[in-house]
C-alpha cells in the first residue's frame, strides 16, 4: 500500500489543495499546491464528475450513490464527497480496496479543525464570479492544516 | 442507591445543592459557543464599516442626485448586502487607521464587559460553597476569575496566576481555546508573517480583556480604575506544532487601591 | 457475487450488449440512451484514466530491474462461472438438462459432448476455457469502479472490446483508523480476490463471445449482438456464480 496524491476539490470545482509525492524513499519529494498540476487536476475532476453521474443514475431507491473508489491497472482513486461540496480525492497502488476511513479522518480532524475553524482561512476559497466558475487559483496554504496533514499521511507513502 | 449518609454538614448540603443547580442549567455547546464568540470579532469591524458608510453619505446629502442613486443601488438587491466574509474583516481590523482600529476594540471590550457583568452575577448568585469573597479581597476575586469564570466560558481554568499583591496580576493562559486552530494562509516560517498572524490575532483577546473588566465591575472594581492589557507570551514547555505558537498573557493593574 | 447486469462495448465506445440479470423492476429505470450514455462516458473515461498516472508511477516505470513494478498477470482461478461438482444431476435438474445439448449441437464442442465432461459448461474442448494464469490488457484504463450499492468490473481485450460486469457486492469499509490505517492484509488479499475472479469471469464471458458471436455468420462486426445462444450461456455462467 502506497499513496501517490491527494485532491481537494471545493463546490465551485476548484481545486483547492494539491499534493503529489514523487519518490518514495524521500518523504518531502514531490508537488504541493503546484500550477503544473491545474490540467491533471482538471482532467481528475472530470473523470470523477462523470463517473458520479453515472452511478448516481444507476443506483436504486432514493439513497445517493456515491463513488467510492475507481481503480485502473496502475493506481486508484479514492474518493469522498461531503454534503457540502467538498471533495477529498487521494490516489493510490491498486491493492487496497478502502481508504474511506483514511479520507474521512482527513476530513474531520484535519480540514475542519484547521480551515473551517480557522477564522484566518477562508471559507470558500472562491473569491468572485468567474473563480466561482470553475476558475479558482486560491489554494489552502496555512502551516498548520499542511504539517497535520503532512503528519498523518507520510507514514502511509510507502509501507 | 443507598440513601444519602444521615449527617450532612452544612457545606455538603450545600455543595449537593450546588451541583443540582449546575445540572438543572441549560447547557450550550462549547462549539457552538467558541464559534459565536469568535464571530464578534469581525462583526465588529462589520458594524464599524458600515457607521463609516452611513456618515459618508450623510456628507454628502447635500448632492441629491447622488442619494438617489445610493437609493437606487440599494434597491436593487432583494436582501441586504452581505458583509464581507469574516476572514477578509479580519485582515481589515489589521489595516484600517488608528481611530477606526480603537472603536473596533472599544467595541468588543463593550461586548466582553457586558458577558463578563452578568456572568458574575450567574455565577455568584448560584450559592456556589467554594466562593469565598471575604472583605472582597481582590486576590480571591481573582482567583474566582481563573477559576469558575475560565471554566464556565473556556472549559479549563486559567494556567498561571502572578500577583506582587500590590493590586498587579498576571494570568497566564498558555492555549487560550478560541484561537486554537487559527493559522494563516501562507508559509509563516518567516517571521515576518508570524508577526502578521500574531498581529490578526490580536483582536480575538479583546473579548477576555472585557470579560475580566466585566467580572470586575460587577464586584466592586470601576472599569476606571482597572487596566487589563492581553499580550502574547512563550510557553515555558514546548507544546506540540499543531497548536497556535504563542500563550497569552494579561496583566490586570488595579488603580487607586 | 452476484452479477447485476452485464455489458459489452466495442472499440469506438458504442455498447453491443446489454442485460439485466436481476428482476428487480426498479432497476429498470433506465431507458436504453441512458445505457449508451453510460457506455460513451465509460470509454472516455479510458482515455482520461492513463493521463492520471501519478509521476512516482511514472518514474518507476522507466526503471526495469525496480521490484515494485507492476504485475498485470491474472491467475488462473478454476471454474469460474463454471458448474460447480462433478454431479451431472446436480447441474441437469437445475438448467433442465436438454437444453444445454441443443447448445451443443451448434457449437464447435460438438465431438466432446458425448463424454463425462457433458455437463460442465466449459468448452474449447474442455471443462474450462482456459486453465493458464493471463495477462491483463487492461493497464491504464478503468478496472474497478466502487460505489456505495455496487461495484463494476471492467475487461479489456487486446481488440479495445470491453465487458463490463455490475455486481452487487460493496467493498467493505476498512475498520479502525486509530493507528495510522494498518488495515488487515486479509481484506486486501480478499478484495483483489474480487477483481481476480471477475477478470477471470469476464475473459470466460470474451471466450463465449467469440465462440458464439464471432463465429456467427450474420452477425456484423461493431454491431449490438443478437445472438440468442450467446444470451443463453450467459445466462448461465451468471447463474452458476450465484
Amino acid at each position: 500500500m502506497a499513496i501517490y496524491s491527494f485532491w481537494i476539490f471545493d463546490k465551485h470545482c476548484n481545486c483547492i489543495f494539491n499534493r503529489e509525492w514523487t519518490l518514495a524513499a524521500d518523504t518531502n519529494s514531490g508537488t504541493m499546491n503546484s500550477k503544473q498540476n491545474e490540467e491533471t487536476a482538471k482532467l481528475l475532476y472530470g473523470m470523477i464528475y462523470s463517473l458520479r453521474s453515472i452511478t448516481q443514475k444507476l443506483s436504486k431507491g432514493s439513497n445517493t450513490n456515491d463513488v467510492r473508489s475507481i481503480s485502473t491497472g496502475k493506481y486508484r482513486v479514492h474518493t469522498y464527497c461531503t454534503a457540502s461540496g467538498l471533495w477529498l480525492v487521494l490516489l493510490t497502488d491498486f491493492k487496497q480496496q478502502s481508504y474511506s476511513q483514511v479520507l474521512q479522518y482527513i476530513y474531520s480532524h484535519i480540514y475542519v479543525k484547521y480551515v473551517s475553524h480557522n477564522l484566518l482561512s477562508p471559507q470558500d476559497f472562491a473569491d468572485n464570479e468567474s473563480e466561482m466558475r470553475g476558475q479558482g487559483i486560491r489554494k489552502i496554504t496555512n502551516k498548520k492544516f499542511l504539517q497535520s496533514l503532512e503528519a498523518f499521511l507520510v507514514p502511509m507513502i510507502n509501507n | 442507591m443507598s440513601g444519602p449518609p444521615a449527617a450532612l454538614t452544612e457545606k455538603q448540603k450545600l455543595q449537593q445543592q450546588f451541583q443540582l443547580f449546575q445540572e438543572s442549567l441549560p447547557k450550550v455547546n462549547q462549539l457552538a459557543l467558541t464559534l459565536l464568540l469568535n464571530e464578534t470579532i469581525p462583526l465588529s469591524m462589520a458594524v464599524q464599516k458600515r457607521l463609516n458608510e452611513s456618515e459618508l453619505s450623510k456628507m454628502e446629502n447635500d448632492d441629491e442626485l447622488q442619494i438617489n442613486d445610493i437609493d437606487l443601488k440599494d434597491k436593487l438587491y432583494i436582501t441586504p448586502k452581505l458583509d464581507l466574509p469574516s476572514h477578509k474583516l479580519i485582515q481589515e481590523i489589521s489595516k484600517c487607521n488608528e481611530e477606526d482600529k480603537l472603536k473596533v476594540i472599544e467595541r468588543l471590550r463593550n461586548i466582553g464587559f457586558q458577558i463578563g457583568n452578568k456572568m458574575s452575577e450567574l455565577l455568584v448568585f448560584t450559592n456556589n460553597p467554594n466562593l469565598e469573597f471575604k472583605d472582597m479581597d481582590l486576590l480571591l476575586i481573582m482567583k474566582f476569575i481563573c477559576r469558575d469564570v475560565w471554566k464556565q466560558l473556556y472549559g479549563k481554568q486559567i494556567d498561571n496566576l502572578k500577583t506582587n499583591h500590590r493590586g498587579t496580576f498576571y494570568l497566564f493562559d498558555y492555549d487560550y481555546k478560541p484561537i486554537q486552530p487559527f493559522s494563516i494562509e501562507g508559509d509563516n516560517s518567516d517571521e515576518k508573517t508570524q508577526e502578521k498572524e500574531l498581529e490578526l490575532v490580536k483582536p480575538f483577546l479583546e473579548i477576555p480583556v472585557g470579560i475580566i473588566n466585566g467580572v470586575l465591575s460587577s464586584l466592586g472594581y470601576n472599569k476606571e480604575d482597572v487596566s487589563c492589557e492581553a499580550t502574547f507570551v512563550d510557553r515555558p514547555d514546548e507544546k506540540s506544532k499543531a497548536a497556535f505558537p504563542k500563550g497569552i498573557s494579561f496583566h490586570v493593574q488595579i488603580l487607586n487601591q | 457475487m452476484a452479477i447485476q447486469s452485464l455489458l459489452v462495448i466495442n472499440k469506438s465506445g458504442g455498447l453491443i450488449y446489454h442485460r439485466n440479470f436481476d428482476n428487480d423492476s426498479k432497476n429498470n429505470s433506465l431507458n436504453s440512451n441512458d445505457y449508451l450514455i453510460l457506455a460513451s462516458t465509460l470509454h472516455s473515461v479510458f482515455a482520461i484514466a492513463s493521463q492520471l498516472t501519478p509521476k512516482a508511477i511514472q518514474i518507476n516505470q522507466n526503471n526495469v530491474n525496480n521490484p515494485n513494478n507492476l504485475d498485470y498477470k491474472i491467475p488462473y482461478i478454476p471454474y469460474v462461472g463454471m458448474s460447480t461438482g462433478n454431479g451431472s444431476d446436480n447441474y441437469n435438474s437445475r438448467n433442465g438438462g436438454d437444453g444445454y445439448s441443443r447448445n451443443d449441437s451448434t457449437n464447435s464442442t460438438n465431438s466432446s459432448n458425448k463424454n463425462s465432461k457433458l455437463n460442465k459448461l466449459g468448452s474449447f474442448k474442455g471443462d474450462d476455457y482456459f486453465k493458464e494464469p493471463f495477462v491483463s490488457w487492461n493497464k491504464s484504463g478503468l478496472r474497478q469502479l466502487s460505489t456505495d450499492q455496487f461495484t463494476m468490473f471492467i475487461y479489456q481485450t487486446m481488440t479495445g472490446l470491453k465487458f463490463l460486469a455490475i455486481s452487487s457486492s460493496v467493498v467493505p469499509h476498512s475498520q479502525g483508523i486509530s493507528d495510522n490505517t494498518q488495515v488487515p492484509s486479509t481484506i486486501e488479499k480478499s478484495s483483489n480476490l474480487q477483481v481476480q475472479i471477475a477478470d477471470n469471469f469476464l475473459r470466460k464471458v470474451y471466450c463465449i463471445y467469440s465462440d458464439y458471436v464471432m463465429k456467427d455468420p450474420f452477425y456484423s462486426l461493431e454491431m449490438p449482438i443478437k445472438s440468442e445462444l450467446f444470451d443463453r450461456k450467459v445466462k448461465q455462467m451468471v447463474d452458476n456464480l450465484l
